[in-house]
């Protein structure tokens, strides 16, 4: 149990939403780094196993998802990206997760999402958080150096397809995304890009995404990718759905989404997909955790001119 | 278009620009606070009369040889007038060569003069913008000799600007309206900002002694936070008054409250539920309510945050806007 010492220490802290030390996060990105450079670009993952969305640094919410889902290693989780920004615990929410994540390899699968990205989080919040914190950045430099190496999607028993964006038109089966070379910012444009910016529609076919950055995919594509890799089901996040998940594309598609009310003000519920060893799926929906000593959230009026 | 400027790349943002907002005013010395003429940043300024009307809108544009393609169309905010678009304008047009520029002054501001300057209602203000940007067009294909002639337009407005640019879209009055760059301005956080509104147009000085005067006034209290901008966009605001020899504003909005509230409401609805390709710029998150919070987080649009900025974005942050549009 020795090896796990400082581990349990770590989690211990967290989960008292409190930071590490910047050596103590030094210490546990050196160990996810050489836990996740050996994972694949889809990596397999066993069931049981309960899928979830969108975190966004809401702490306390994602302590409510494992009342309600079960704790570490009781359960095994699959996180399908999108730990940081927006939520005020950016710090201690992917800090914990990484550090369950390295504490329970086998358990714990972490995905990429598009805001695990120098850019993204330098204006959406999870930069100014560590400087807030740390008073320098060297916290936001490890970790952002740490999401290159993350997974950018997993496989549950060869069947159910998780990411946290969606299809790419550069990609027609998993194989194309096992030779992706993942290990860099996430890009512009390109399949790597798509997988973690993507979003399911209503119209058929490749669509340029209204986000500037992805795709949208009809039904035809989500089918033909299902098919065409032996698959039942594509898991994803990536898009606010006001009761936590919602299927799509005749349910070739599920979009998951756990950051309840998010922002502190969308009034959605979140949800997490439970899959039992007979691979029978059950959403779990979940309102926002009671909140205790939590800022109140007030919004900065602008200076505004007319 | 709009996909083709988010992937020229967000700027990597210097790590230490954001630690520290340096005071912009005490690195300056008084004499740099000159103004600057329109003619450095457009290439042409004249003034159209709208046919079976009084009201002549003064204009400048660039690249006025492009009778093909995209037009863009700048819609400056309350108080502002065209220039304060002078330097996004003039690092385009350096890069773009084919794409069609034009920057009007609104009713009641800058040169611009109508038959009721006071009358800001959105409703005359969605008019004077689409019936000048059809005439506009209907010029270019004159002169072409091609009546088929008819750019794809794409209005960018900010604040005020950016409202009647949204509702101009939804009146579907302009012709071959292809595109929306809103810059900071949201229904829920606007609406919420109104009410102070009054009392920071009160604390604004009636009059300055002197052009300079009005400069060194923008950039130290941070309404404008780039010199160079402010040297050509401050001094198209005031004027000089015959009877105390001071300069005045130009554009008199504490006497158009009335109409602000209009301006704003509903907007986010008819942003969201718009065809046509749409950006937002914003400051920051913070300036999302939640009807967008929610739109966004479902990919509706495109977001684009430029967190250094104050307010008026186009003039504080240059390359931060330019480089998309």
């Amino acid at each position: 149990m020795g090896e796990f010492n400082d581990v349990d220490r770590y989690i211990s802290i967290l989960k008292e939403c409190k930071p590490l030390s910047e050596s103590d996060v030094r210490d546990l990105c050196d160990k996810a780094r050489e836990i996740l450079s050996k994972e694949s670009n889809v990596q397999p993952v066993r069931c049981p196993v309960t899928v979830c969305g969108d975190i966004h640094g809401q702490f306390h919410d994602l302590m409510e998802l494992f009342k309600i889902g079960g704790n570490c290693p009781d359960t095994n989780y699959l996180f399908m990206g999108d730990y940081v920004d927006r939520g005020f615990y950016s710090v201690e929410t992917v800090t914990l997760l990484v550090a369950l994540k390295v504490r329970y390899k086998d358990r714990v699968t972490i995905l990429r999402g598009n805001h695990e990205s120098r850019q993204i989080t330098q204006v959406y919040g999870f930069y100014d958080e560590c400087l807030r914190k740390y008073g320098n950045p060297n916290v936001w430099k490890l970790f952002t150096d740490l999401f290159d190496y993350l997974p950018l999607t997993a496989l549950i028993e060869n069947q159910v397809f998780c990411l946290h964006g969606g299809l790419s038109p550069s990609i027609d089966t998993l194989d194309h995304i096992e030779n992706l070379d993942r290990v860099q910012e996430v890009p512009h444009e390109g399949a790597m890009c798509d997988l973690l910016w993507s979003d399911p529609d209503d119209r058929l076919g490749f669509g340029y995404s209204p986000r500037g950055a992805g795709y949208t995919f009809g039904k035809d594509i989500s089918e033909q990718f299902n098919h065409n890799n032996g698959l039942t089901l594509v898991a994803r996040a990536h898009q606010l759905v006001m009761e936590g998940y919602n299927w799509c594309h005749d349910q070739n598609v599920v979009t998951i989404f756990s950051a309840p009310n998010y922002c502190y003000r969308c009034g959605n519920l979140a949800a997490i997909m439970e899959i039992d060893e007979k691979m029978k799926h059950t959403f779990l929906q979940f309102d926002p955790a009671p909140r205790r000593g939590e800022p109140h959230v007030t919004r900065r009026t602008p200076d505004y001119f007319l | 278009m709009f996909r083709g400027m988010y992937k020229s790349t967000l700027p990597p943002v210097d790590p230490n620009s954001l630690s520290a907002h340096p005071n912009l005013a005490d690195q300056l010395s008084d004499k740099d606070y000159y103004s600057v003429e329109w003619n450095q940043y457009f290439d042409k300024c004249r003034d159209i009369k709208l046919p079976n009307t009084e009201n002549t809108f003064r204009i400048y544009e660039c690249n006025d040889h492009v009778d093909d393609g995209n037009l863009f169309v700048f819609l400056h905010g309350g108080g502002y007038t065209s220039l304060s678009w002078s330097l996004v304008v003039d690092k385009i047009r350096k890069q773009f060569d084919n794409v069609r520029l034009m920057c009007y002054d609104c009713r009641g501001h800058g040169e611009t003069k109508t038959s009721n300057d006071l009358d800001l209602s959105i409703g005359t203000l969605v008019d004077d913008c689409s019936s000048l940007i059809n005439h506009y067009q209907e010029e270019i294909a004159l002169k072409s000799n091609d009546p088929e002639k008819n750019l794809k337009v794409i209005i960018v407005g900010h604040s005020m600007g950016g409202a009647v640019a949204i509702k101009t879209s939804s009146s579907e009055k302009v012709k071959n309206l292809m595109g929306l760059v809103v810059i900071d301005v949201v229904e829920g956080t606007a609406l919420q900002a109104l009410s102070s509104m009054r009392s920071i147009l009160a604390k604004r000085p009636k009059h300055f002694e002197s052009v300079k005067d009005a400069i060194k006034w923008s950039i130290s209290t941070g309404t404008i936070k780039n010199i160079e901008s402010a040297r050509v966009s401050v001094p198209s605001q005031i004027k000089l008054s015959k009877e105390d020899n001071k300069y005045h504003w130009i554009a008199q909005l504490e006497k158009t409250d009335i109409y602000w509230n209009d301006w704003f409401l509903g907007l986010s609805k008819e942003f969201l539920s718009n065809k046509v390709i749409k950006l937002l710029i914003l400051a920051g998150t913070d300036r999302l309510d939640r009807e967008l919070t929610i739109a966004q987080m479902q990919g509706k649009f495109q977001l684009i945050l430029l967190p250094l900025c104050g307010h008026v974005i186009q003039e504080d942050n240059l390359p931060g806007i330019n480089i998309r549009v």
